[in-house]
């Protein structure tokens, strides 16, 4: 982005905000820039990329660190039996990067890691992520494997609720996107439920060749 | 004097009371319907309806239910974020108020009719019947339109419109 577009992508921000402050919404409010200029929510506390080895949607073993060593990574955690929040945050990655050209989503990882490991097999998780771009990947393993990755990254365990009587149960689940960055593969910012697709596209755009290139 | 005869009274009443019924028949129409849609559904087994449901007049109403051929249950849902960012979804047993002179917006992330156990496979392009039970209103029956997965409304639901203003930039 230029220098003078930036005033722009302000005075447009700020009438999204007046816009959206005449609405309800069930997501988030607006996301504001950081000193960095990125608009993701810093996390109090970086946190290393966890060493471990999950199983991609093709059934294929997938080395978390191996596989995205020194790569933009965004990981949504969320099951596929979910109708509402985990397709939708799916869908609007797929919108982004369908937005950015493939010179940049070519070096970004998306990553969607299963709360629900007993009914998302990657079978299960190959006809969810068919419905998305064609390089984001599903991951599923050992449920304690999963847990302890989520507690790894500070983030809220699965919530099992009690199967009906079809044996149909729904999942409780982060709501936010996590980034790591390139820099030293830590998770820096955290995307909530309701980030718009144009913020997504700014900070990923900001971020592909790590913070420090995006510092102003 | 004349006194007024009892049962004149309770005859006036009782023309009254069958008045008002009638004027609360004539009042109770379901609240219009608009814009019912479902993402093609990502897993085969669930789906989300989102809805605008219109002014129910001044009483208000409330939205207690709704019943299709294409899935076996429907629930009522909305989706909340509890404290510690945990996403789930709850299910609204009272149902769903429709304020009066405003209606309410069933939208990505928030309320939401719930299919589930789908009977029916759900594809782009596809419509469905579904049928919304009012407390007032009674039934109505909609067309709902299944639309593409990706590409529909922006993160929270309901402002693709100040997406589409802001993702100006990005050009
Ligand atoms: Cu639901």
């Amino acid at each position: 982005m230029t220098m003078t577009a930036r005033p722009l992508a302000l005075a447009l921000a700020g009438l999204g905000l007046l816009l959206l402050a005449g609405c309800e919404t069930g997501g988030a409010d607006a996301l504001e820039a950081g000193q960095d200029g990125i608009l993701g929510v810093p996390l109090e506390e970086p946190v290393a990329k966890p060493d471990v080895v999950l199983t991609d949607h093709h059934g294929e073993p997938f080395d978390l660190r191996a596989e995205t060593d020194g790569e933009l990574t965004l990981a949504f955690f969320g099951y596929a039996s979910c109708p509402d929040i985990c397709p939708v945050h799916m869908a609007n990655l797929t919108s982004v990067f369908d937005r950015l050209p493939s010179t940049v989503t070519d070096r970004i990882n998306v990553l969607f890691v299963t709360t629900d490991p007993a009914r998302d097999t990657p079978e299960a998780l190959e006809g969810f992520m068919g419905s998305f771009d064609s390089d984001f990947v599903g991951l599923t393993g050992d449920l304690d494997e999963i847990v302890d990755l989520m507690t790894e990254l500070n983030l809220p365990r699965p919530v099992f609720e009690e199967p009906d009587d079809d044996g149909f149960y729904e999942v409780g689940h982060p709501a936010q996107v996590l980034a790591f960055l390139p820099d030293d593969d830590h998770a820096h910012y955290a995307y909530p439920w309701g980030t718009r697709q144009s913020d997504f596209t700014h900070d990923l755009r900001a971020l592909v060749d790590g913070a420090a290139a995006a510092r102003p | 004097m004349t006194r007024v005869s009892p049962w004149l009274v309770a005859l006036a009443l009782l023309v009254a009371a069958v008045g008002c019924a009638d004027d609360d028949a004539a009042e109770a129409a379901p609240p219009e319907v608009t814009g019912a849609e479902t993402p093609e559904p990502a897993a085969p087994d669930v789906a989300a309806v989102y809805a605008t449901i219109g002014d129910p007049g001044p009483d208000g109403d409330t939205l207690v239910g709704a019943s299709t051929d294409v899935a076996e249950r429907v629930e009522l849902h909305e989706s909340v974020i509890d404290d510690d960012g945990s996403a789930r979804m709850v299910e609204l047993e009272d149902g769903i108020d429709v304020a009066a002179g405003e209606g309410v917006v069933l939208e990505r992330g928030g309320l939401h009719v719930m299919l589930m156990g789908l009977e029916t496979e759900l594809a782009e392009g596809d419509r469905y019947e579904l049928t919304l039970e009012f407390e007032r209103g009674g039934e109505v029956t909609v067309d709902v339109d299944v639309v593409p997965t990706v590409g529909g409304d922006d993160g929270g639901g309901g402002h693709d419109g100040q997406d589409e203003a802001h993702g100006d930039d990005d050009g």
